[in-house]
């Protein structure tokens, strides 16, 4: 069981997935085809924009199982998404992909916050 | 014989002989009064230094939300919501109090090396008096609200000032009481290495949050400028500077504008890949050496602790700390530190 405060590493797990929407927010509009794709794009950005700085202005600092495991499964989708982005072939499925990204930052600066 | 030749002035016998003179000059207890004068000037330094620093990524903010104002319309993103807002503010004032802090203990290192000053002239009043009437900047920052009706932050409130006509509380302790130089530096040494140790842990804990937002910052406007780049709205002079210094070339932008008008779709595709790519690199150059520096910074406050612990214990220039500061030098040149007769640490081929 770690002892150290988790905050650096879920602020950089979090701030991973904003930076990939930020970043690519201009590639991956050009990549999608339709109106809805396009709007759950910027959808998706506010949000992991929300999480940021949620995760900014908050102490991450609940270490619990499931929060590490919220956490390990935002740095696998990091992943993926990297990879994903480098080989930008079908907009649909990284938007999928994303959406699952920032769901789990969310989840991740909720229940990682100490008050 | 051998004693004769023990007493041969070679250079590092001199070089001996002429710290020995000054250690006995300087007195090798109590506090050095010149090593705390150097102390103090180099602490007042790395405060400040520091405290630009911080400032610089509090002010960033406000581009930040400027550059995603920009950017919605511009890139197609949502404009920020009064919640990322708001917490961009609480952000804000966060790094408001830590700008407090450092610019108390900047003061406090002015006052030490007041004190230095005093106590080389051998004035006699009293430094700390200049404390009744310090104003410091840092305690009235304040930042207009980025959005209304956020929740009310409880430690925003700025320290009231003492009120008029109140009798001095704090105790005058130093060269007005009758301590000696020493002491007085040396007490006075100890409180802010007490306050400095804090500020470094705190500081130390936060430096990931630190790092992050002004990575963060950069990042966005990197996105904003390459945003612009793409539509033809930026000419890349500037960036090309560095490599056109001292070749004898500048950025022309009117033959640019002339040459571009006559460039295939593939040239201007091909150029600016080029300058997005440079931009890339700048971005990614920038962004690490601003989280290099804050280290930087943090790791020069822990130096200053134990420059501050030497200074108390009266450890005057030794060999000892000649060596500190030379192997980093001999490490960095590759050279052997030890009269190993020159032999290179460098592989042979």
């Amino acid at each position: 069981m770690p002892t150290a405060s988790p905050h650096a590493e879920y602020l950089a797990a979090i701030q991973a997935v904003y930076s990939c929407l930020e970043n690519g927010f201009d590639t991956i509009y050009q990549a999608t085809e339709t109106v809805e794709e396009r709007q759950t794009l910027r959808n998706l950005h506010a949000a992991a924009r929300d999480a940021y700085w949620r995760a900014a202005a908050t102490q991450l600092a609940d270490n619990n199982p499931i929060v590490r495991d919220i956490y390990d499964d935002l740095v696998r989708a990091n992943q993926e998404l990297r990879d994903l982005l480098a080989n930008l072939q079908r907009a649909a499925a990284l938007l999928r992909l994303m959406t699952q990204a920032v769901r789990l930052a969310g989840a991740l600066v909720t229940l990682a916050t100490v008050a | 014989m051998v004693g004769q030749v023990a007493w041969v002035p070679s250079g590092f016998g001199l070089f001996r002989l002429g710290l020995l003179c000054l250690l006995t000059s300087l007195g090798c207890g109590g506090v050095n009064v010149q090593s705390a004068a150097r102390l103090s000037q180099q602490a007042v330094q790395a405060t400040q230094s520091l405290s630009a620093q911080l400032e610089g990524t509090r002010q960033g903010l406000l581009t930040y939300v400027e550059g995603q104002a920009l950017a919605s319309p511009l890139i197609g993103t949502e404009p920020l919501s009064k919640s990322a807002l708001c917490h961009l503010q609480s952000v804000q004032q966060s790094l408001r109090l830590r700008l407090r802090v450092v610019g108390k203990l900047s003061l406090a290192y002015e006052h030490l090396q007041e004190l230095t000053q005093a106590a080389q002239q051998s004035e006699s009043e009293s430094i700390l008096d200049n404390l009744m009437v310090e104003l410091d900047r840092a305690d009235y920052l304040t930042d207009p609200p980025l959005v209304e009706g956020c929740p009310e932050q409880p430690s925003a409130v700025s320290p009231k000032p003492p009120e008029l006509g109140q009798p001095a509380l704090v105790s005058q302790p130093g060269l007005r009481v009758g301590l000696s130089k020493g002491k007085t530096l040396e007490l006075a040494s100890q409180k802010i290495r007490f306050v400095l140790a804090q500020l470094v842990a705190l500081l130390r804990a936060e430096l990931p949050l630190y790092v992050s937002v002004q990575q963060q910052q950069l990042q966005s406007r990197q996105v904003l400028a390459r945003a612009l780049l793409v539509r033809g709205l930026l000419t890349p002079g500037e960036l090309l500077t560095n490599q056109l210094a001292g070749l004898g070339l500048r950025w022309d932008e009117l033959a640019f504008s002339q040459q571009s008008a006559t460039f295939t779709v593939q040239q201007k595709k091909d150029l600016q890949a080029a300058l997005v790519a440079a931009l890339q690199q700048r971005g990614q150059q920038l962004r690490l050496q601003e989280a290099a520096r804050l280290e930087q910074h943090v790791q020069i406050l822990e130096a200053l602790t134990r420059q501050h612990v030497s200074l108390e214990r009266g450890q005057a220039l030794d060999f000892r700390t000649l060596a500190a500061l030379l192997v980093p030098v001999l490490q960095s040149i590759n050279l052997p530190s030890s009269s190993s007769g020159g032999a290179s640490v460098c592989p042979t081929r």
